[in-house]
């Protein structure tokens, strides 16, 4: 019984990071040829003297590099700090420079930057604040990342002032982090930004455990809330 | 780095049928100061019961200091302490007798010594700058006083964590700004605290983020400088949905028994209550906070308002309670009302012992008389004279009873719908309206009404700061769904 449940888990681990790959992998691009297609216009745009291009191009290679290599599920806080940086980047080039990005902790607390994450686990997160918060609103966009770091755990915090959700979107959405999701509807679903979220929290949940995860809040009008709650490991 | 004192995961709590809480998650950090705002109903006691340890949740985790805890064990080793309206301090003891008796029963000892404990308590005091005397007899303290020893006791008895439901709201902001000192100073000590409530403008006088609880379920968490920004009402108000029943409309008898005039305090200005003979009044107040504090101040419980009150147009005071079977206040909690080990005919007794007793004594065939005339009065009650074991419909019997024999000419109560469950409240409904047809004049304080409408046959409406009706049905429709709108 015991040997089954942890074939299950993997299963659904493997799963997951399965359905991530093929999110990210979408049209079957074959990463090399991306990579080198961007430098070629990286090189064009420095040459050209656009800095502004430049500087995306090296972020996109450098997010698709991220996202498509498969070497590690489990990243480093930095690692998943400057992925989501490098997003940030290019959607503030697409949005002209509406979005304001900050990341917030103790000072003191450097090695917090060494602790291992779930790859993939906050850029997502920042996407649907920017997709479903931003995308249809003209205000200027201010997205917080709060590392707190407590004895033995992480609380990442990710606030934004977009436009929020009303609580019949909100209870949906928590319904469905707490409802485990099979392939068909992972399939089924996979437009949905709950998806997202559902994959982050199970992520989560398969690598440290059931008391660790996605708690989300929001207020229309105002903004939401994503808590990202886990353990403090530091790579051995 | 921060120390996360409480992580309350995904509880859940359900009463029967009744689900009080679906989604609720929070965290705490150590010297943190967290509020938490909801409605009426909206699950804040619960809350702080569950994580008070007087409460097991239905489902749901809760960790302290990073780690599973069983709250009820916290609650014992008093590392978590609830301060509630009740106050559990004794009056007859001293400040330091009442710490002292706790440390005695948890370190289980026969003999111990007090000289320690004093010296313990008086630098305690001086560090929070408390100028009492430990000394102290408790029955001497105010009420606010009451809650900062009790804050004070839960300290030094060790608690990490202090949750405060809903006292903060009967006082003005002057006697505030002294229990936010003092939770200000144990908070630098690393004592954190929760506080509910419902008033957003006294909570986030002291609060470093505030939770909104909405329908059970944790909204929104604001740190306290975003404050500004939201409008609380909305947030709270959003899931309101009001069902109305509409009966006839009543024949009003213009024959004022009832008078309050010049009312003013804690959110009123200059307000007027008028109840006329036989006539039921539904005083509403959505919010709930003026309303309870008015029915609070009618029943002495605080001193946020004055008025001149007069009763079939003599002067009423209700500081000395003169003539106190004119005017009666009820809130229908049968806790600590009847005394299990008297006998049934004692009880009934021992409520109007001053208008059947002689020379401090009662005559057997009066307690006979009455004990009788109960049992006729509620009929099905049994055979026995014991008051072990009661059911609540059968102490709600015995309440509605006494009610009866005190014979006052006024009966302020709180809307029975909101403290007892359906079929307690059909016994309380027909009381009310057999009261009303003997010419009492009754006011019922409301923050909502299913069903409590129909036997009302005014309305009046506490909203931007004062008292406004009477209606009638007809009015009170257009009135409130004018008022819920906004």
């Amino acid at each position: 019984m015991q040997e089954q449940s942890k074939l299950n888990h993997e299963l659904e681990q493997e799963l997951l990071k399965k359905h991530m790959d093929i999110t990210m992998l979408q049209g079957q691009i074959n990463p090399h040829f991306l990579y080198n297609a961007l430098e070629c216009i990286r090189g064009q745009a420095l040459i050209y003297d656009v800095p502004e291009i430049a500087d995306t191009t090296e972020a996109l290679s450098k997010f698709f590099r991220y996202s498509i290599n498969t070497k590690s599920n489990v990243v480093t806080l930095r690692e998943e700090l400057e992925n989501v940086n490098n997003y940030v980047k290019i959607q503030q080039y697409r949005f002209h420079n509406r979005f304001q990005i900050e990341v917030l902790y103790d000072e003191q607390e450097q090695e917090v930057f060494d602790a291992l994450i779930p790859k993939l686990t906050l850029q997502p997160v920042i996407e649907n604040a920017i997709v479903h918060g931003f995308e249809r609103t003209r205000k200027n966009a201010f997205i917080k990342i709060e590392i707190i770091k407590t004895i033995r755990h992480i609380n990442l915090l990710i606030s934004d002032n977009g436009i929020g959700m009303n609580r019949k979107k909100l209870e949906s959405l928590c319904n469905n982090l707490l409802k485990k999701q099979d392939a068909e509807n992972l399939k089924n679903n996979e437009k949905s930004n709950g998806i997202a979220l559902y994959n982050i929290n199970r992520r989560i949940q398969l690598f440290y455990g059931d008391e660790y995860g996605l708690t989300i809040s929001s207020l229309e009008g105002i903004g939401t809330d994503v808590e990202i709650h886990f353990p403090f490991l530091l790579v051995q | 780095m921060r120390k996360e004192i409480i992580r309350a995961s995904h509880l859940r709590k359900s009463y029967e049928d009744f689900q009080v809480l679906k989604d609720f998650n929070m965290n705490l950090y150590e010297g943190e100061v967290m509020g938490i705002i909801g409605l009426h109903d909206s699950g804040k006691s619960t809350v702080l019961n569950i994580l008070s340890g007087k409460e097991a949740p239905t489902e749901g985790s809760i960790f302290f200091n990073e780690k599973k805890a069983d709250m009820r064990e916290l609650n014992k080793q008093g590392k978590v302490f609830l301060v509630q309206k009740n106050s559990a301090l004794i009056d007859t003891l001293s400040i330091l007798d009442n710490i002292f008796v706790v440390k005695k029963h948890n370190q289980k000892k026969v003999w111990l010594k007090q000289g320690p404990i004093y010296k313990q308590v008086v630098q305690n005091f001086e560090e929070l700058g408390i100028s009492i005397s430990p000394l102290t007899k408790v029955g001497k303290l105010t009420e606010e006083g009451h809650y900062i020893i009790e804050i004070i006791k839960a300290y030094i008895l060790g608690a990490k964590v202090i949750f405060i439901d809903d006292i903060l709201t009967g006082y003005p902001n002057e006697e505030y700004i002294y229990l936010i000192r003092i939770i200000e100073k144990l908070r630098k000590k690393g004592v954190s605290f929760i506080i509910s409530g419902y008033q957003v403008e006294k909570i986030q006088m002291y609060a470093d983020r505030i939770i909104f609880l909405v329908n059970g379920k944790s909204v929104k968490v604001i740190k306290n400088m975003r404050r500004n920004q939201i409008d609380p009402q909305k947030i709270l108000f959003e899931d309101s949905r009001l069902n109305f029943h509409y009966p006839t409309e009543k024949f009003k008898c213009d024959n004022v028994q009832f008078k309050v005039m010049d009312l003013h305090g804690e959110g009123l200005k200059n307000s007027q209550l008028q109840i006329n003979k036989g006539e039921i009044v539904l005083i509403i107040d959505i919010l709930k906070d003026t309303n309870q504090l008015l029915f609070q101040w009618f029943n002495n419980e605080n001193k946020c308002f004055s008025a001149d009150i007069y009763i079939n147009d003599n002067l009423y005071d209700k500081r000395t309670k003169k003539n106190s079977n004119f005017l009666l206040t009820e809130d229908f909690n049968t806790e600590n009302k009847i005394v299990e080990c008297l006998s049934l005919s004692d009880n009934l007794c021992l409520s109007q012992h001053k208008k059947f007793s002689v020379f401090g004594f009662i005559k057997k065939s009066r307690v006979q008389f009455v004990k009788n005339d109960f049992l006729k009065w509620a009929g099905g009650w049994g055979d026995t004279d014991s008051c072990r074991h009661l059911s609540q419909k059968e102490k709600i019997n015995m309440l509605l009873y006494e009610i009866e024999l005190k014979k006052a000419r006024v009966l302020l109560c709180k809307n029975p719908e909101e403290v007892v469950d359906y079929n307690d409240y059909l016994l309380i409904e027909n009381q009310l309206k057999r009261l009303a047809q003997n010419g009492m004049s009754i006011g019922i304080f409301a923050s909502n009404m299913n069903r409590v409408q129909i036997i009302a046959d005014s309305f009046m409406f506490i909203s931007d700061g004062r008292i406004k009706g009477k209606y009638n049905m007809s009015e009170f429709k257009t009135f409130f769904y004018g008022a819920a709108e906004k």
